[in-house]
């Protein structure tokens, strides 16, 4: 499982957050992002001492910034689910797109040569972009 | 060869750039180190020549950032320890101001 698939599932759900500089944010995880970006909202936001806690309607958080995250014990269950599920729509699509065997094995061969074609293509504009520069050599 | 793989699963410490202990099962970790740990427990050891208690406290499904871990390392489980009683210098955090 990873940490960042496992943050996604946690979406909605409430998570204490505390930063480098010792800073706690409790509240519901709206937005992440694969930068452990975050966005909270009805945040209470605990200071380093602990002793200044201020409300926050809602917040945004770099995710540089964070140390650690602490997160529901329901979340892990829920990702695994999450993920099972999207396992068996892969492998249902999957199915659907290998049903015809002889068809797969002749869009293998027309794949071969669609990209022989795409070499001589290549080449064909190798040649022409030649073409053109000494084409322009040739007037300065 | 050295790897996170055969940590997966399985019961680990993980040391933290502000010097604080943790203890759980290891339930995910991808290639920036961010580390997910299931029943995870942070044990603060007293400090020698200190009255404090050890500590343990439950975190539950924790989440460490990356940049935070310093090192992950297996529990051997056969090797008892007593964290009633065990003391040590504290730990300092990595870093290092001028």
């Amino acid at each position: 499982m990873l940490p960042l698939y496992l943050l996604n599932s946690a979406k909605s759900q409430p998570i204490l957050v505390e930063l480098k500089n010792g800073e706690t944010l409790n509240g519901l995880l709206t937005n992440c992002d694969s930068w452990m970006n975050l966005t909270l909202s009805e945040v209470i936001q605990t200071s380093p001492n602990a002793e200044v806690f201020t409300k926050i309607p809602e917040i945004y958080i770099r995710g540089s910034h964070i140390k650690y995250l602490r997160l529901p014990e329901q979340t892990m269950d829920y990702a695994k689910e999450q993920n099972m599920i999207n396992m068996e729509q892969r492998n249902k699509n999957q199915n659907r797109r290998g049903g015809r065997p002889n068809n797969n094995s002749g869009n293998f061969n027309r794949r071969r040569n669609d990209n022989n074609r795409g070499g001589n293509y290549n080449n064909r504009r190798g040649n022409s972009s030649n073409y053109h520069q000494s084409h322009g050599a040739g007037d300065s | 060869m050295s790897s996170w793989k055969e940590f997966l699963y399985k019961k680990v410490r993980v040391i933290t750039t502000d010097a604080r202990l943790f203890e759980g099962k290891l339930e995910g970790i991808d290639n920036a180190t961010n580390i997910v740990i299931s029943n995870c427990i942070e044990r603060i050891a007293r400090v020698k020549g200190t009255d404090d208690k050890y500590q343990q406290l439950d975190m539950g499904l924790y989440m460490l950032r990356g940049g935070t871990v310093v090192c992950i390392g297996e529990v051997d489980e056969s090797i008892p320890v007593d964290w009633e009683n065990l003391t040590g210098d504290k730990l300092k955090d990595t870093k290092n101001p001028l």
